[in-house]
């Protein structure tokens, strides 16, 4: 397989001088991502330590999502649990590169690493009943809405659900044809 | 104000300590293998474990800040199971597990057990809604979570890999609101 590069962003490992942008986009409250919320006051040197600690075994990885033309726009993660069975996603865009389809793109390119070079059975994405573009993107991609946990959730003085998205191989197969017969 | 302790008439609520491995091994290594494997998410539910392994998978559930793992004990100081209690992620929605012996089991201990932890997460915490999960292949646990009043709210497919088939994990919560309707009818009755 081709390293992860599309048509419109490529992945790529991610370098000292990304971490500003990083911790602006955790600093965001539109961009914090499916999380209880957190005080939007991450240095880079906090971003880096978390990346650092976070991101050292086999069986996890993030890369920055950068454009065709060398900006970044967000980065995208994902951890195995169990290794090899299963993965969850993460994937947060700069609200200026929404609607452009980088985050479709990434998740294709991050999708296909992990059912045909990790040869996952299940990927699974957890998100906010109010993040009503996310959901839409995963349900293009293939995912389905496996469970909705109530309420446990603060987004914008409103309560919301917590929805957990998953995709299991057959279904990527399906979505993704040419990965027919493997 | 005295705030009440986890215990009531049937049950009392302690810590863990060595004194109770070996019961604890004792049942891992006979019929829970399966249940206490999933209780302590070891990733290898066949691997039969001796008492300090034991151990130190009890002691790394603890390591988070905002859990709590505890023995339950009848009032006749019976050890008659385990229970955890989680607000690491978020004090908002916490979770909890239980596991009763078999022997022990379907005389209201575990029930006692949960309705003292839904008692100390809605009166005395700021949760709004708890929860907890159970993998599919357990029966038990998925009929005792709905018994309790717990809602299913979905799952993760694929979850794990047993017999030679792969299965789910189930999720359920009970909101705040949920919890008191419940408390309230169970008041007045």
């Amino acid at each position: 397989m081709d390293s992860l590069s599309g048509s419109l962003v490529k992945l790529r490992p991610l370098r000292d001088e990304d971490f500003e942008f990083l911790a602006g986009l955790r600093n965001d409250m539109r961009t914090q991502g499916w999380n209880q919320r957190l005080p939007p006051c991450y240095t880079p040197k906090m971003v880096k330590d978390r990346v650092e600690k976070n991101y050292a075994k086999p069986n996890q990885g993030v890369w920055g999502i950068e454009t065709k033309d060398g900006r970044l726009v967000g980065y995208i993660n994902y951890e195995e649990a169990p290794p090899r069975l299963g993965a969850t996603i993460g994937v947060i865009t700069c609200v200026e590169s929404w609607g452009k389809g980088h985050a479709r793109e990434a998740m294709e390119l991050i999708l296909r690493f992990l059912f045909e070079e990790r040869g996952l059975q299940v990927a699974s994405l957890w998100t906010l009943s109010d993040r009503v573009r996310m959901i839409g993107l995963a349900e293009k991609l293939g995912f389905k809405v496996s469970a909705r946990l109530r309420e446990n959730a603060i987004v914008g003085g409103k309560v919301c659900d917590t929805i957990v998205m998953d995709m299991i191989r057959e279904e990527y197969r399906l979505k993704h044809s040419k990965m027919a017969g493997t | 104000m005295q705030v009440k302790g986890l215990s009531s008439e049937l049950i009392e609520l302690r810590s863990i300590e060595d004194a109770q491995l070996a019961e604890i091994h004792k049942h891992h290594n006979r019929e829970l293998r399966l249940e206490l494997s999933d209780f302590m998410n070891l990733e290898f539910p066949w691997v039969p474990l001796n008492q300090s392994q034991i151990k130190a998978k009890l002691e790394e559930l603890q390591k988070e800040e905002r859990t709590a793992l505890f023995g339950i004990w009848s009032r006749n100081n019976e050890f008659v199971g385990l229970g955890f209690f989680g607000a690491d992620w978020d004090p908002w929605c916490p979770y909890f597990n239980i596991i009763i012996w078999p022997q022990c089991r379907r005389k209201g201990y575990g029930t006692e057990a949960a309705r003292l932890l839904l008692e100390a997460a809605f009166n005395n915490s700021i949760a709004h809604v708890v929860g907890c999960s159970a993998p599919e292949w357990n029966s038990v646990g998925i009929a005792f979570a709905e018994s309790l009043g717990f809602k299913k709210a979905g799952a993760s497919r694929r979850s794990g890999f047993i017999d030679g088939k792969f299965f789910d994990r189930f999720y359920f919560d009970m909101l705040r609101d949920e919890y008191m309707a419940r408390h309230a009818k169970k008041a007045g009755d």
